[in-house]
């Protein structure tokens, strides 16, 4: 929590869908921290304790979002986890996302109002 | 160059030297059994006399024996040589076995008529034999060994070292001892046997050139291939990052995100956005029929849920159907027996039907999602109140970037099935089943996916 609203981390390495994100998730009355890939997203998650996490599963490189789901489950987190993924993307991964324990996996181009539903579901669970 | 030739020739080859070696081994137990029978038959049925019945089966329970020998020594690597050992030891047991022939077929041919005998012409049946199993070297090699053996023999009887064999009915008589005799079946078998060598070894080493010729062709047609998905991969998923990205921020823009649009602004946004997301689509469309070109789909596939299959892609497709004012409506059974298959294909192939009917179908009633069992397929259809579709445009339907050209644009809806049918049909196919539409214009239409249940092996 951060000002009285739940804090969600999104890490995502395109910058204008982050910005978007940020805007539509801060519309939507969440505080929103945002990391530009898997790395500075651990490091962020340690720092910033969120209460959400929104992950790209194709960074830079494969299986870089499935990783950092593995690094962040080592890490201790109990947040819930949504990702992104742009379809087709599972096929060429050697984790299934099932496997991972994933909350919710979205589609993009991402629903905001969908994204937005989902998260209040968690959130308020 | 010269190694990896030699190399794909043994690896090319050595996949028929044990099948023909295998071959070769039964075919040998059945001369053991016809020089035994062929012996009692000349001797009690024919007439033939002066036949060694002793000495021949001998020599043929020395085939026999040495034979099962061979026989077990191959059988394990028939099929597939598993390695170069195995390859060594197949070659090995190619040279020994055929060595053990000539001494076999020296000594019957000693025992029924020696220099005169009618079977002095299985030499050249094994110089061949050894052209087709061996390298050239060892078939020349092996052929040498056979002349020299003959030679031997017909010497040797000549000067008396070795006695002679003339079963009275089996050789022509006269002419007994003349060294004219001997010369031309040395002769005559010297030119037979390197005609024979060097002709079939010529023929042979011209296939297995040929052989190695197309087995290069074909190890870069696939390397090829590898590029070109890979690069198909690399560019879909370029292009469908950032598009997805102008996709969302449309949508962003049109919701106001950046402070509200002016009514005609919004709606051009809007229009910016469905075009796009049309290019997005067929992105999408591409990527599948890719993926399904990949080898590895055979490795992909596990027992699918298909209860749970069709239940995730109508959620996907809930928001897209409540836009439209459509009403998707789900007949499911309690159970379903699972599918051998790609969980994310089969419920890429329900949403392709679901995506259709929600564009195409009249909202005026719902679109019923049913799965059922049919014999021994599990059957998924979807059906709509949609205008139908004539006889002759289901024909064209399920090809890629069909479209179903004149209702579609009648109703000002022309953004096309494009590849979202022929991506049913070709998932369907991948699974060994079908996919096919009933309807009839006016009627609406019912799309189905037929795929087979999984065997109860790969059942987990």
């Amino acid at each position: 929590m951060r000002d009285g609203k739940h804090l969600i981390l999104c890490v995502d390495d395109d910058a204008d869908l982050l910005d978007l994100l940020r805007m539509q998730l801060e519309k939507g009355g969440y505080a929103v921290e945002a990391a530009f890939s898997a790395e500075e997203g651990l490091a962020k998650f340690k720092q910033v304790n969120p209460d959400l996490l929104i992950l790209d599963l194709m960074m830079e490189e494969i299986d870089a979002g499935t990783n950092l789901v593995k690094e962040l489950k080592l890490a201790g987190n109990q947040a819930p986890i949504l990702l992104l993924s742009s379809m087709g993307d599972q096929l060429n991964l050697s984790t299934g996302y099932r496997e991972l324990g994933l909350d919710a996996v979205f589609q993009k181009p991402v629903n905001a109002e969908a994204l937005l539903r989902t998260i209040k579901a968690k959130l308020t669970k | 160059m010269e190694s990896r030739t030699s190399e794909a020739l043994i690896l090319t080859h050595s996949l028929l030297l044990g099948e023909r070696l295998y071959l070769f081994a039964r075919l040998r137990f059945l001369a053991a059994a016809g020089i035994l029978i062929g012996a009692l038959f000349a001797t009690y049925v024919v007439g033939i006399r002066g036949l060694n019945l002793l000495a021949l089966t001998g020599a043929a329970v020395f085939l026999a024996a040495f034979n099962v020998w061979v026989f077990l020594s191959v059988r394990p690597h028939r099929r597939q040589s598993d390695g170069k050992a195995s390859h060594r030891r197949l070659v090995w047991v190619a040279h020994l076995s055929i060595l053990l022939d000539y001494l076999v077929l020296t000594f019957a041919i000693w025992s029924v008529g020696g220099a005169k005998s009618p079977f002095l012409a299985f030499y050249l049946l094994h110089a061949i034999l050894s052209a087709v199993l061996l390298s050239r070297r060892a078939a020349y090699g092996l052929a040498t060994v056979g002349y020299l053996l003959l030679a031997g023999l017909v010497l040797g009887e000549w000067s008396g070292a070795i006695p002679r064999h003339r079963p009275l009915g089996a050789v022509p008589g006269g002419s007994e001892g003349e060294f004219s005799v001997v010369l031309t079946v040395l002769f005559v078998y010297a030119l037979l046997t390197v005609l024979t060598a060097v002709l079939t070894t010529g023929i042979v080493r011209l296939l297995r050139q040929n052989e190695q010729g197309l087995r290069e062709a074909s190890d870069r047609l696939e390397r090829l291939a590898d590029m070109r998905r890979s690069f198909l991969h690399v560019v879909l998923h370029d292009l469908r990052s950032p598009v997805g990205t102008v996709v969302t921020m449309l949508e962003g823009l049109g919701n106001g995100i950046d402070g509200e649009l002016g009514e005609a602004a919004k709606k051009r946004v809007a229009r910016a956005g469905e075009k796009l997301r049309g290019v997005l689509d067929l992105l999408r469309g591409l990527r599948v029929l890719a993926d399904l070109e990949t080898e590895r789909l055979e490795s992909l596939m596990a027992p699918v849920d298909m209860l749970a299959t069709v239940r995730a892609a109508v959620e996907d497709q809930a928001d897209a159907a409540e836009q439209r004012g459509q009403r998707l409506q789900i007949e499911l059974p309690a159970t379903l027996p699972s599918i051998h298959g790609v969980e994310r294909l089969l419920r890429e192939a329900v949403a392709n039907y679901l995506t259709n009917a929600i564009k195409y179908a009249d909202p005026t009633g719902p679109i019923i999602v049913r799965a059922a069992q049919v014999g021994s397929f599990v059957r998924v259809e979807v059906c709509d109140q949609g205008p139908g579709i004539s006889v002759e445009d289901q024909g064209r339907l399920f090809q890629e970037f069909a479209r179903v050209g004149k209702s579609a644009a009648q109703r000002g809806k022309a953004s096309g099935i494009g590849l979202g049918l022929s991506i049913v049909r070709r998932i369907a196919e991948a699974h060994d089943g079908r996919a096919g539409v009933v309807s009839s214009a006016g009627q609406g239409s019912t799309f189905f996916i037929e795929l087979p249940i999984s065997p109860p092996s790969s059942r987990k």
